[in-house]
């Protein structure tokens, strides 16, 4: 669990789903890697070995592979909010004086707040509709379409949560990190 | 609604949000909602963006994203970076502005096992720069090939950013990463023969000092072990796609599980290190992905509001000849670079500039290549320039942002000729890619 979390002590349940969901971020990760190494060596032993039976094939890597990324962003997402590591950009703010900083700091994690409560709002709109009609995807699985669209309300509420309470508590590092990450 | 004005009111809200410091991924939410609302029905809209969200990082395209990024940083936690770094520094012995040069060679050797110019100039910055000052270098010659070296990274395969640029820009990623290796070389040597040049014209800024004797042997067997295997990995990475044997997204994945028996062959793959590499990379990729769920309805709501195709169709029937609208293109990159991150500089402009290029008839690939370079350079430009920050932050406290500035200038001024140059000579961008698909 991060020191650094606004989440505070009382609700420390969230802090340990948002923990756990980033290690099962990090799980996603890893298992997608062998996944996909698996995947390529054994067609690639298919092309080259032809029928001698050595190699494989696993037809739904494509499928579960792109599910896994959504999953590991979408329980990734809270946790990297938590730690101050979605990127913003704070050339102007930070040119402020420590009062008015405090202020903008504070407006600007409401709006957060209040962007990401009307997306939690509106993902469950879109999931209660798939459940409600019943919508399936026809891929390689066939499965409903809630269960995947079940992962976003609840990555938008923790980040509501996350939002109100960097709103909430004191200036301390309240301000947002320099633009210190990138690719 | 008149098409500008929906592009002012889209552009205009996300500016506002961006430089207000929210983050940037909540300032797309934030004016795509708005767009949605005003421009694709109302809640149907929103609704259409949540689906967006949850679709877009479903896309097989943008794995290696994730898997680049963790090989950088397993190569950097375990420390074999830094090894191969140290057999360098061992290698290249009697020349002017040794360990300048060390800093370039290092730097785009990191960059052909790591897919991310924070974790290559962050490397470079802590293990050189201080040797460097503690050998007297002056901070113009040594932060300066940090930054410029730093860049590297996002060109030469596995280039995380080129992955995200094709998949959204509807580049062939493969052709993207093997057009980008060829400039990436360039302008290494460039760098390399700027910095020869200015140490044997100036000694001072660099002084030369006696390094403990070693024989050929013990100088070049470093590099034999620490190096050399390295190059694997790069093979496994770039070979797989050449041979047809991986997609880009599998030679990632491989790319990755050979960094890990590599640095499991050096006895350096610890349990803590691993986790941190983990760590760092789903911090990093769900950052970049996040922003991409955001971001994706952007483009949408300019298409479906008619504001791509009008400004396409307003600069197309302009006077303007298609090397200045191209020039300027790549100009409003640079701007944006000076304050914006990467990923949004893509998110915003490609969806705007892609359909311009296409009905220009510019080759797409060497347009990546020429954006990927644009986007390099900006990361260096005074005043705002991330890497400038990173080396900043790696440099000694008494390094002031003007010292960092005016030593990364010259090398933003032979970027910028490199530019010039693929402008000028295309070939050199669609060469690599026309010899392998023939």
């Amino acid at each position: 669990m991060s020191d650094n979390s606004p989440i505070p002590k009382r609700l420390k349940w969230i802090d340990s789903l948002i923990d756990g969901l980033a290690a099962i971020a990090g799980i996603i990760l890893c298992a997608l890697t062998l996944l996909l190494c698996f995947d390529a060596v054994g067609r690639t032993i298919v092309r080259f070995a032809g029928d001698a039976g050595w190699g494989y094939t696993i037809p739904w890597t494509l499928d579960v592979a792109e599910y896994a990324l959504y999953l590991m962003t979408f329980f990734g997402a809270p946790w990297v909010l938590r730690e101050g590591g979605h990127i913003a950009i704070d050339l102007l703010v930070e040119r402020l004086a420590p009062v008015p900083r405090r202020w903008v700091s504070v407006a600007t994690d409401i709006i957060g707040a209040l962007v990401c409560a009307a997306l939690f709002y509106y993902s469950c709109q879109v999931w209660w509709t798939s459940f409600d009609e019943q919508v399936l995807i026809h891929e390689t699985f066939v499965f409903p379409e809630w269960t995947l669209l079940s992962v976003a309300p609840a990555t938008f509420l923790m980040m509501t949560i996350i939002m109100l309470c960097r709103a909430h508590r004191p200036l301390i590092n309240s301000i947002r990190n320099r633009l210190k990450t990138g690719l | 609604m008149e098409w500008y004005y929906v592009l002012a009111i889209l552009v205009g809200t996300l500016l506002f949000f961006m430089l207000l410091g929210l983050p940037v991924v909540f300032a797309f939410f934030a004016a795509n909602i708005i767009g949605a609302m005003l421009f694709m029905g109302g809640e149907k809209g929103v609704a259409q963006l949540i689906r967006n969200a949850v679709v877009a990082t479903q896309n097989f395209s943008l794995l290696p994203i994730p898997l680049f990024i963790l090989m950088g940083e397993i190569m950097f936690h375990t420390g074999v970076a830094a090894r191969a770094i140290d057999a360098v520094d061992k290698l290249i012995a009697r020349v002017p502005g040794r360990l300048s040069l060390v800093a370039i060679v290092g730097g785009t050797l990191f960059s052909s096992l790591s897919g991310s110019t924070i974790a290559n100039t962050a490397m470079l910055g802590s293990t050189l720069l201080p040797e460097m000052y503690k050998r007297g270098y002056k901070p113009e010659i040594a932060i300066g090939p940090i930054v410029a070296v730093g860049g590297i990274a996002m060109l030469i395969p596995p280039s995380a950013l080129a992955v995200l640029l094709g998949s959204v820009a509807r580049i062939p990623i493969s052709d993207l990463l093997l057009a980008s290796i060829l400039p990436a070389l360039i302008l290494a040597f460039l760098f390399y023969v700027y910095v020869t040049i200015r140490c044997w014209l100036n000694p001072s800024i660099a002084p030369s000092y006696d390094i403990a004797g070693m024989t050929w042997w013990q100088r070049i067997k470093p590099f034999l072990i620490y190096v050399l295997p390295l190059m694997s990995i790069f093979l496994v990475v770039v070979g797989s796609i050449v041979a047809g044997i991986a997609t880009p997204t599998e030679s990632a994945a491989l790319g990755t599980v050979a960094c890990l028996i590599i640095a499991a062959a050096y006895r350096s793959l610890r349990w803590h290190n691993f986790i941190t590499s983990v760590r760092q990379t789903v911090r990093f990729s769900v950052m970049t992905l996040f922003i991409i769920c955001g971001s994706i309805t952007f483009s949408q709501i300019l298409a479906f509001s008619g504001a791509s195709a009008e400004l396409s169709s307003v600069i197309l029937n302009s006077e303007l000849a298609p090397l200045f609208i191209l020039l300027g293109m790549l100009a409003i990159l640079m701007i944006l670079g000076c304050f914006m991150d990467q990923v949004s500089m893509i998110m915003i402009t490609m969806p705007l500039y892609m359909p311009v290029i296409e009905q220009i008839g510019y080759n797409v690939v060497w347009f990546g290549v020429l954006t990927l370079m644009v986007m390099e350079i900006s990361l260096a430009t005074p005043p705002f320039g991330l890497l400038l920050f990173v080396a900043k932050g790696a440099a000694p406290a008494d390094t002031t942002m003007r010292q960092v500035i005016t030593s990364v200038l010259p090398f933003v001024f032979i970027a910028m000729l490199v530019v010039a140059l693929l402008i000028a000579i295309p070939q050199l961008t669609l060469i690599v890619p026309e010899l392998i698909n023939n």
